[in-house]
This record gives C-alpha cells, sequence and structure tokens, in this order.
C-alpha cells in the first residue's frame, strides 16, 4: 500500500509539476487599423527595446492553480513596430540609447522607450487558460538629447472563455495586447507635446 | 501490486505523450530583421518560387512527442518561409512583385527536437538564390540550430517547441539579411 501512495504522489507530482504553460500573446496586426496621412505626425521616431528586454519572460498566474508564461516585448514587437509606422512618417529600431549614429542618420526627433507590465487570471479549477489579461503598456517619449516629451500610459484588457479559448489557448492575452496596441495609438495621435 | 505500478506509469506516459495534430503559428516578422532590410538598401526585390526537398531531414508535419504539426500556410513549410521573408520585406517596404531582383530557393531542413528533457532544438537549412534581371547573383546555403529550454514534461515541451519555431526561422533570415554578399546581390 504504501508503494502505491508514493506511485500517486510520483503521478501526482509529474501531472502538477512545472506548471507554467508557454503561451503566444502576439496581437492580430489586422485589427491595428491604418490611418488617414493627414492624421500622421510628419517626424521620424526611434525606438529601442534592448535584446535583454526583448527576451524577458513573464509567467503570471492562469487557472486550476496552473501559471502561464510568455515574453510580453517579444511578442508585442512587431504590433508596436506597426503602431509607430501608422502615427510617425519614419520608424527605426535603436540596438542602444547611444546609437548617435543612426539617431543621425535617420534624422530621429523623439526616442521611445516600452515598459510592459501584464497580469492574469482564471475563476477556473479545471481549465489553464487564463479569461482575463492586461496588459499595461507605457511609452516614455524622449527628445533626442534625452529630455522627457511625453510619457503615456494605456492599459489593454483581453478576455476570453472557455468556448473560444478552446481554440486559441492564449485568446485572452491576444486580445489584451491589440487593445493596448490600438489605445496607444490614438493616445500618440492625441498628444499635443508630439505636434510641436 | 506490480501492475498496479506499472499501469500508474503506463498512465502518466500516456499523459505526457498524448499524440495529435496542431497548426503552427503564423510567422511573428523580427524588427531586427526588418532594420536590417532597410540598413542595407531600399532597392524593392520579388519573391520567387520555394520548393522542399525530399529528404527526410525535412519534416512535414513536424513530429514533436508523437504530436504531428503541421504548417498553417497550405501545410508547407517552404510557404512558411516565403511568407516570412515577404513579411520583412513589406515592412522594410522592400518588397514588389515588378522587381526585377528575385529570391527564390528550397527548404532543405526542417525539424524541432523536444525529446531531450531540459532542451528542445529547432534545425533549419534552406537554398537562397537571388537572380537579377534573371541572372544567377547569389547562391548559398543558409542553416540554424535553435536552442531552447525544453522539459519532461510534453505540456510544456510542445508548445515550447511549438512556439520557438518561429524564432528559428527568425535566426535564419537574419544570417541570410546579414550576409553581405547577400546584401551586395540584392541592392
Amino acid at each position: 500500500m504504501h508503494t502505491l501512495k508514493l506511485s500517486s504522489l510520483f503521478f501526482a507530482a509529474i501531472i502538477l509539476s512545472a506548471c507554467a504553460r508557454p503561451m503566444i500573446v502576439t496581437p492580430n496586426l489586422d485589427k491595428i487599423g491604418q490611418i488617414s496621412t493627414n492624421q500622421q505626425i510628419n517626424k521620424n521616431v526611434a525606438y529601442l527595446i534592448s535584446s535583454d528586454v526583448l527576451t524577458k519572460e513573464v509567467t503570471t498566474p492562469g487557472g486550476g492553480g496552473d501559471k502561464v508564461t510568455y515574453y510580453p516585448y517579444r511578442d508585442i514587437e512587431t504590433g508596436f513596430y506597426k503602431v509607430l509606422s501608422n502615427v510617425f512618417a519614419n520608424v527605426t529600431k535603436l540596438k542602444s540609447a547611444s546609437d548617435a549614429e543612426t539617431i543621425s542618420k535617420n534624422n530621429i526627433v523623439f526616442l521611445i522607450t516600452p515598459t510592459i507590465v501584464t497580469d492574469s487570471s482564471s475563476p477556473s479549477a479545471l481549465t489553464w487558460p487564463p479569461t482575463k489579461f492586461s496588459t499595461e503598456l507605457t511609452c516614455r517619449v524622449t527628445d533626442k538629447l534625452g529630455n522627457l516629451i511625453l510619457e503615456t500610459k494605456v492599459t489593454g484588457n483581453g478576455a476570453a472563455e472557455f468556448d473560444e479559448f478552446k481554440k486559441d489557448l492564449s485568446l485572452s492575452g491576444k486580445r489584451s495586447t491589440e487593445d493596448a496596441l490600438i489605445k496607444l495609438q490614438q493616445a500618440l495621435l492625441n498628444a499635443p507635446e508630439l505636434r510641436k | 501490486m506490480r501492475q498496479l505500478i506499472t499501469t500508474t506509469i503506463a498512465l502518466t506516459i500516456a499523459i505526457l505523450s498524448t499524440g495529435c495534430s496542431m497548426m503552427a503559428p503564423k510567422y511573428s516578422p523580427s524588427m531586427d530583421n526588418v532594420q536590417a532590410l532597410k540598413s542595407a538598401s531600399n532597392t524593392p526585390v520579388k519573391i520567387g518560387q520555394f520548393t522542399s526537398s525530399n529528404d527526410p531531414a525535412n519534416a512535414n508535419p513536424i513530429k514533436l512527442r508523437g504530436s504531428a504539426l503541421a504548417s498553417p500556410y497550405e501545410n508547407s513549410y517552404s510557404a512558411y518561409l516565403v511568407d516570412a521573408i515577404k513579411q520583412e520585406l513589406i515592412l522594410a517596404k522592400r518588397n514588389a512583385p515588378e522587381s526585377n531582383i528575385e529570391i527564390s530557393g528550397t527548404l532543405l531542413k526542417n525539424d524541432i527536437d523536444v525529446s531531450g528533457f531540459s532542451t528542445g532544438y529547432a534545425m533549419i537549412d534552406a537554398r537562397f538564390i537571388v537572380k537579377r534581371d534573371g541572372r544567377e547573383v547569389y547562391n548559398q546555403i543558409k542553416s540554424v540550430k535553435h536552442e531552447f529550454p525544453s522539459s519532461f514534461a510534453g505540456a510544456i515541451a510542445i508548445p515550447r517547441g511549438v512556439q520557438e519555431y518561429s524564432i528559428a526561422v527568425q535566426k535564419l533570415l537574419a544570417s541570410l539579411f546579414s550576409d553581405t554578399a547577400f546584401i551586395a546581390a540584392s541592392k
């Protein structure tokens, strides 16, 4: 009987251990609409996401006592680039904030650094994908000398119930990052500081 | 008692290696690749045909501990590669179907290995050919072996392998776009 208990514990340990489930929170780029050219800000910008930040893995709660793990910067970067390309005349990715040659060569006016904070949850005891997901996206905009021009923060929310996420286990996360990027695009377009 | 233990272990293995069919997520462009394309030139290029070799190492579908991973692009991993290049050219504003410079190629090797308990690998080899006005100006094989953390548990290892395939393709294209011979041939 003792052996049976040990076997059961071994079985349960294998099933329950290391339960940080990988997921992808890449937004659907088609949901981030283009804007008319007369709304665009006619300035060249650069953004900075260092390679350390890009490969930063984040773990947040899922359902049933499980956790979910993902790379928010890596997953959001293409959408972030699309938002900046929609809003500004030209967008360059910088390797570092001190990359003066690239800043000069591309006539960069603003340098944009994003910070992402995520959270997730699920009331379900039986399924691990989060039913609620939030993405707080803060953008710090400076001029090329490092002077702060604008800091804007948006929060994207995503929700998905079992009937929806059984086809895409990352759905609430994807909806959340889409929502954050759509709100960011609007916030940048509405910022008078960027049009001076 | 021994039979009960054997049954428990067999059940564990069955749960951890459940076979099923999955579709790989669509390619997610690398902004480093887009920036490399933009920095190299603004010459437009077009994408020609990509074929797939019959080598057994060129898996389709890719097997992940008994699960089968299909390409989301017409069930073809060479079509996956075409879309990856196309997306990055579009973002770099260098995609033009009427260009006299054409990139084509062959997918030679394509596989993901998540059999290890702590490390997984995605391996891709592809031949890339650049033609200018129909004349070949570049012909090279690029290879990538992308290493990523894996797990004993299939519920972790399989989705991780699926997730990392796109990163392996990004690295393959990064090696192409940073090749000075390719840059010279496509500008």
